[in-house]
């Protein structure tokens, strides 16, 4: 449960959204500052920021609504519109920043591409103070940790006192590596750095989405957090093939099959923690390879072989 | 004077106040990843648990209350010398239209009409037919059936499942056996006090009259005028300063002058009406020592915040 600290204009500021919001702030000063380096005018970066904020956040929203419309159809209170009372996905978010990358950009006459790689670092700054945030929301746990590894950072006490895996710190931890990661990727195509950040997020969303044991959303048994990002993967796994054919030397059913395959694996894995006694260590080492095998594949069809 | 990028710097200005103003908007907008503050009405339990506790922010005034549940408007006139008091109640749950007796069935326990609105956190209360001071009627509340005996004198009150309210004219046993085999399982409380006032829009003849209904006195009435929408009308009586009292023909003319009445259906009455708002008994005059009663009626809010806020 998040705490809250104060109200304003009657509404609860809860430290989670005090959090984020001081993440906002130092995200959209080093865009600012990022994209002056980058070569990107003052106003388009503006123009960015001035859409990003309510597209992103509508849309994460929307999306969280979508997920759970059944919970939400015929209530008759409108509580999709309390956006106070909470409720809001990454998901929802990363599509109003790639919208907003390309309606700035289509204002300022830019590419889009460069102006989301310019972006990139920015957003995955934010991506990683959002998932620190989110231990101040009490979400981002995992299953409770064993009495010898239940110490801060490995693992934090939640509301009943249950030291529980931090998920969201290794989910924060991941994200700023990814910023540095981005930062330093050279040689990709305009447009390539925003695809591999997206690519990153959503494979490693899908790992650190099994090990969440919290409020999480879903369909049937099925995680969302795992299922979207396959989908966007698998959905730039299909641009690439048709757009930059020449980066897939082999046949395209073959990297379709093996994408096929990485995620019945997954699938597999999850069905094994829930259903067998095999060792979570060695599920979870499956599915690692399988998700870096995902991230991989469709890296090398969308943006090519990486360089030395 | 112009930038590098060639706007101008208050453009620039407005546009950096305006993302900060964006940001700022997240502290009440971003508040959790899932809810974290959940609020609906309920539908409350067919039992003698309470409702909801009224929100304080609900009250305006002396004479009103709303909360997304319920919405309670009182007001006041005059009629034949006597004043009056009318409290308008729109529900969103028929559960909130409920009952509560003094004390178990069988005791002859009583209490203030207030303390039993505050044990079960009302927001509005008024007097029942006091079941406990005869031994006759049709006598049901919150789904449990205690009395069935009625002699045909005397009009019964039915609440069914949808918040209804339906007069049964001087039943006897085999007119309520009959309505029971096809409504029983529909009835949630009933009240044997009467007379019916108003029944399908139209004000009751004036048959049956003893000394009680052309005594001047102090009458109350529960109305319903729409799908969960009451009213009840009170009228002071002799003992009240400015008021003659009202007989039952003339509390009949008073109901049915009132807009869109349904059903009415006259409560106990003399000193045992009561009306209890904001914890405290409203009408009848200040000096006098409030009557205990053996039960009330009262609606409640069923909206449910999960911070109490």
């Amino acid at each position: 449960m998040p705490r809250t600290l104060f109200t304003l204009f009657g509404l609860p500021v809860t430290a989670y959204a005090l959090g984020m919001t001081l993440a906002l702030l130092l995200a959209a000063g080093a865009w600012l500052l990022h994209a002056r380096r980058q070569g990107i005018p003052a106003r388009a970066a503006e123009a960015f920021l001035l859409l990003a904020l309510p597209l992103g956040l509508l849309l994460a929203r929307l999306a969280y609504v979508l997920i759970r419309l059944p919970f939400f159809i015929g209530r008759g209170d409108l509580l999709a519109l309390r956006f106070w009372q909470g409720g809001a996905t990454l998901w929802g978010a990363l599509a109003g920043f790639f919208l907003a990358g390309l309606l700035a950009a289509k204002a300022n006459r830019l590419a889009a591409g460069k102006l989301l790689d310019a972006a990139a670092p920015a957003g995955l700054l934010l991506l990683a103070l959002g998932r620190l945030c989110e231990g101040l929301a009490g979400q981002g746990f995992g299953e409770e940790a064993p009495p010898q590894l239940s110490f801060f950072p490995l693992a934090v006490q939640n509301q009943w006192g249950e030291w529980r895996w931090a998920v969201f710190l290794l989910a924060g931890c991941a994200a700023l590596a990814f910023v540095w990661l981005v930062a330093r990727t050279r040689g990709l195509r305009l447009g390539g750095r925003a695809l591999l950040a997206l690519m990153l997020v959503c494979a490693s969303q899908m790992l650190f989405e099994s090990f969440r044991e919290d409020e999480f959303l879903r369909w049937g048994f099925v995680r969302a957090g795992q299922l979207v990002p396959a989908l966007i993967l698998f959905g730039l796994l299909l641009w690439g093939l048709r757009h930059r054919p020449g980066l897939w030397p082999w046949p395209r059913h073959q990297a379709i099959a093996g994408f096929a395959l990485l995620i019945l694996v997954i699938t597999a894995c999850e069905f094994a923690l829930d259903k067998t006694t095999l060792s979570s260590l060695l599920i979870y080492g499956l599915m690692l390879l399988s998700v870096l095998g995902l991230f991989h594949l469709t890296r090398r069809v969308a943006l090519g072989a990486p360089r030395a | 004077m112009k930038t590098d990028t060639g706007t101008l710097p208050l453009a620039r200005i407005f546009r950096l106040l305006l993302i900060a103003l964006l940001i700022a908007a997240m502290l009440v907008l971003l508040p959790a990843p899932g809810i974290h503050s959940y609020a609906e009405v309920l539908t409350l339990p067919l039992d003698e648990s309470g409702g909801v506790p009224p929100y304080d922010w609900g009250y305006e005034g002396d004479s009103a209350y709303h909360d997304p549940s319920i919405s309670v408007r009182i007001e006041q006139g005059r009629h034949v010398h006597t004043n009056w008091t009318a409290v308008y109640v729109q529900l969103s749950n028929a559960s909130q239209l409920r009952t509560l007796k003094a004390g178990p069935y069988g005791s002859t326990q009583e209490a203030q009409g207030a303390a039993l609105a505050k044990r079960v956190q009302a927001v509005l209360a008024i007097g029942g037919d006091f079941f406990i001071y005869h031994n006759n009627g049709y006598i049901v509340r919150q789904g449990q059936f205690y009395r069935s005996r009625v002699t045909g004198e005397q009009d019964i009150l039915v609440v069914d499942r949808a918040g209804d309210l339906r007069v049964l004219p001087r039943p006897d046993a085999q007119a309520l056996a009959a309505y029971e085999a096809e409504h029983k399982a529909d009835i949630v409380n009933a009240f044997t006090f009467g007379p019916g006032l108003v029944v399908d829009g139209a004000r009751t003849a004036d048959e049956h009259l003893g000394r009680s209904e052309l005594v001047r006195a102090q009458r109350i009435a529960l109305c319903q005028t729409g799908p969960l929408q009451y009213l009840v009308v009170y009228s002071e009586g002799p003992s009240d300063k400015n008021s003659q009292g009202l007989t039952i023909p003339e509390f009949k003319d008073l109901v049915s002058g009132f807009e869109g009445v349904i059903t009415a259906y006259n409560l106990d009455g003399g000193s045992s009406a009561t009306i209890v708002f904001q914890g405290k008994k409203i009408n009848g005059p200040a000096s006098q020592r409030s009557r205990s009663i053996g039960d009330i009626i009262y609606f409640a809010s069923a909206w449910q915040t999960q911070d109490g806020e």
